[in-house]
């Protein structure tokens, strides 16, 4: 779906058309469900989170600023959702708690293709990122958005969102480069 | 400036770079610099690839069903504006956003009251909060006792027989002036 495309669909929603609703949400359905599992680690938080966004960005569609992407409005709803119900634990013990059976079908590369092997270990390679990291990597990797955006959204300064971004990237090189090696 | 200070430069650029985020002369700078450095030019690869490879690959998915089913919910859970003001959806910092305000504003409210009764400025407050502790109900009913007893004495006194006595008195006073005018 082009972007002229996508905003006849959210003027159809607008609109009130419920049935534009799903091909609109399901250009983004994959990386931002993939998003909110990774940032939260837990499937079942995840569905949640996911519903919670689907209702937030239909409840205020009528609010969206075409001067602003509608991925990165649809993944700022999400990271708000996702930051408040964080907030509620400890972030490092929600980090780490990553339930395995989960991650299962992301980490099982019999499941995958051979071809998406080196995804798999990128995958797994974001695992090891902080919780910031990991924050940044996954809006611009995901949510597609700018780093200034990403920088609005985290309420961080850019050069924090860059030097975070700057560090994921030689984590998950050195992580690559260690599975290779082994 | 040296190379490595040029490429430590780059390293901290390279995302707004690939975003096009600086001015054009910054960004003909950068395309230079990578034509001739080996070591930026990989790292820029090296970073587009790994970016590349993650979007890829998203394994995670939620089931057609259930994404269904999902979407259904959303859209008919559309309510009225009304309801959605006293009881947003969604975060609980926005569930909660009114009630916040609601008691901000009350706080706000017994502060100006307090503020108001502890200045020694006149005010409307102060006023109205003195009316109603001086108040004295027992005074007022004593008033009001006095008046009612003021009420009975004017209608228990016989006005017009006392009109009459005077009437008869001026008359006989008149005759007896009439009297001695004669004589």
């Amino acid at each position: 779906m082009n972007t002229a495309q996508e905003q006849i669909m959210i003027q159809k929603c607008r609109n009130g058309e419920t049935r534009a609703f799903g091909p609109l949400i399901g250009n983004y359905r994959k990386q931002l469900y993939s998003y909110l599992l990774r940032l939260c680690g837990n499937k079942e938080e995840a569905e949640d989170l996911f519903q919670e966004t689907l209702i937030k960005t239909w409840m205020g569609i009528k609010k969206y600023s075409e001067q602003q992407k509608f991925s990165s409005w649809l993944f700022t709803i999400a990271h708000n959702s996702a930051m408040d119900k964080l907030r509620k634990r400890d972030k490092e013990k929600m980090i780490t708690e990553i339930e395995p059976d989960d991650l299962r079908d992301i980490k099982d590369p019999h499941k995958e293709l051979v071809s998406k092997e080196i995804g798999t270990k990128i995958w797994n390679a974001v695992e090891q990122l902080s919780f910031k990291q990991k924050e940044v990597f996954l809006l611009r990797v995901n949510g597609n958005m700018s780093f200034k955006e990403i920088a609005k959204t985290t309420n961080e300064p850019l050069n924090t969102v860059l030097s975070h971004m700057h560090y994921s990237i030689k984590k998950i090189k050195g992580f690559l480069g260690n599975q290779n090696e082994r | 400036m040296n190379d490595k200070a040029i490429c430590k430069m780059f390293e901290k650029e390279m995302f707004l770079y690939i975003d096009k985020d600086l001015p054009d002369d910054k960004i003909s700078f950068w395309k230079e610099h990578l034509a001739n450095c080996n070591s930026c030019r990989s790292l820029l690869n090296d970073t587009e690839i790994i970016v590349g490879s993650v979007k890829e690959n998203y394994f995670e998915d939620l089931l057609d069903v259930k994404y269904e089913t999902m979407i259904e919910k959303v859209v008919q859970s559309k309510r009225s504006n009304f309801l959605e003001w006293f009881f947003p959806s969604g975060s609980v910092r926005e569930k909660y956003a009114f009630s916040f305000k609601l008691a901000v504003v009350g706080v706000l409210a017994v502060i100006a009251v307090i503020i108001s009764l502890s200045t020694n400025q006149p005010n409307t407050v102060k006023t109205i909060s003195r009316d109603l502790l001086d108040w004295d109900g027992e005074k007022i009913t004593t008033q009001i006792n006095e008046l009612k007893n003021k009420m009975n004495l004017i209608q228990d006194s016989n006005w017009d027989k006392q009109i009459d006595v005077l009437d008869q008195r001026m008359k006989n006073l008149e005759k007896e002036s009439d009297k001695f005018s004669f004589n």
